[in-house]
């Protein structure tokens, strides 16, 4: 095992903490390159400490959000009941299928979804036009109220009521992000944000913070069982703490405090990024 | 308007605080433990602590001031945590007598204890 910088593991859970609270995303997309490519650690262990880091920045992330009554726990909680088998199907599956396929699969419907993500400006319907292209599912609503939620965004000052919709729909496609997640290693925010958002018509505030609840539950599991099989090292883990909890607070805080529409930009750039870094890893390119 | 235990959003809202209040308590108790192993570690020069203490030992451990044993303490505490959100959850929603969500907590429930029983094998 290489010599590692305990200050330089701290700053990388700084890092990884900010940019993982504050998108949904967990950080560990990050923090495997980081841990193998650059301080040399093998790679199974850097994949246990990354989960492990997940946990604890979901944990942090979702102990302040959840305060300011941003994440819908009801909806976490239905969500992960498909995400939690399609996460222990995807590590069965890991060594019977292709790894590079997939990546570059993903990666391209990734590039799809940021095109469908990016905010346009809304268009100015009259009122006839505007019941005549309502949601058909919004008539339907009744039998899922349980899952509507509410919050206050600083942001506009104001108060932001809204309904889940589709969420037979979420979880179907719940289950294929914990798949893709296992299979992956990519953590399941990357899905779980956009899904919530564009199919379930949850805000974006509330899909990260719902998003950092469902990421503890999906990677309690995987950490435990990395941990168990030896694959946590003391030594690389405790300098990590620290600085994911700071950026898991400093993300929750950016995110709370920013408009909803630069958020989504800013999200759309990580995942773009993540999309393209994924495709070329898959040609052997990175 | 008044809030009282009968408005839902009152329910939900004190449900909140309740697994925000536990996340913090156990996420400060674990930092606390992992914090506490850096310093030992560091004060009796010992930078490279070997693995996690198996769980049998830990009291033991802790008890000789074993750096390991302090992170592994605050990381199973940290690790465990989601099991606490599910827990708070369930009790609530049999208080509320919730018929949706409890269904959910209950799936949630056997669905994490097959996935070890799976995972582990």
């Amino acid at each position: 095992m290489p010599d590692v910088n305990i200050w330089a593991l701290a700053g990388t859970g700084l890092i990884a903490g900010t940019l993982g609270s504050m998108l949904g995303v967990g950080g560990g997309l990050m923090m495997v390159p980081i841990l193998t490519l650059w301080m040399g650690i093998p790679m199974q262990y850097a994949i246990g400490s990354s989960l492990v880091s997940i946990v604890i920045n979901a944990c942090t992330a979702t102990s302040v959000y959840i305060d300011n009554h941003v994440t819908n726990l009801k909806l976490g909680l239905l969500l992960a009941t498909t995400l939690i088998p399609g996460a222990v199907a995807g590590a069965l599956l890991a060594s019977k299928l292709s790894s590079p396929v997939l990546s570059l699969l993903f990666g391209a419907l990734m590039i799809y979804v940021c095109y469908t993500l990016i905010p346009r400006k809304p268009n100015r319907l009259s009122p006839e036009e505007f019941e005549a292209t309502r949601d058909p599912h919004e008539k339907e609503h009744a039998p899922h109220a349980w899952l509507d939620g509410s919050y206050y965004d600083p942001a506009i000052r104001q108060e932001v009521s809204y309904q889940a919709h589709r969420p037979v729909t979420g979880m179907a496609t719940g289950f294929f992000a914990g798949v893709i997640s296992s299979l992956l290693g990519v953590g399941g925010g990357i899905i779980n944000v956009p899904v919530m958002n564009l199919l379930m018509k949850v805000p974006i505030k509330a899909a990260i913070a719902t998003s950092s609840l469902l990421l503890a539950f999906t990677t309690m599991t995987g950490s435990l069982i990395y941990a168990y099989n030896g694959y946590v090292m003391p030594y690389i883990i405790a300098p990590l703490i620290p600085g994911i909890f700071l950026g898991a607070r400093l993300g929750t805080a950016i995110a709370r405090r920013v408009q909803s529409r630069a958020l989504m930009v800013i999200f759309i750039v990580f995942l773009l990024a993540t999309s393209v870094l994924m495709i070329l890893r898959a040609l052997n390119i990175f | 308007m008044m809030q009282t235990i009968d408005n839902p959003q009152a329910k939900l809202q004190s449900l909140n605080k309740r697994v925000s209040l536990a996340l913090r308590i156990g996420i400060g108790i674990g930092l606390a433990l992992v914090l506490a192993g850096i310093v030992i570690s560091i004060v009796i020069n010992a930078p490279h602590m070997s693995g996690l203490t198996p769980l049998i030992s830990l009291i033991p451990d802790l008890l000789k001031l074993s750096p390991a044993a302090f992170v592994t303490a605050g990381l199973f505490i940290i690790l465990l945590l989601p099991a606490v959100i599910l827990i708070i959850s369930f009790a609530h929603f049999i208080g509320t007598r919730e018929k949706q969500p409890l269904i959910v907590c209950v799936v949630l429930v056997l669905m994490l204890a097959a996935s070890y029983v799976l995972l582990l094998k």
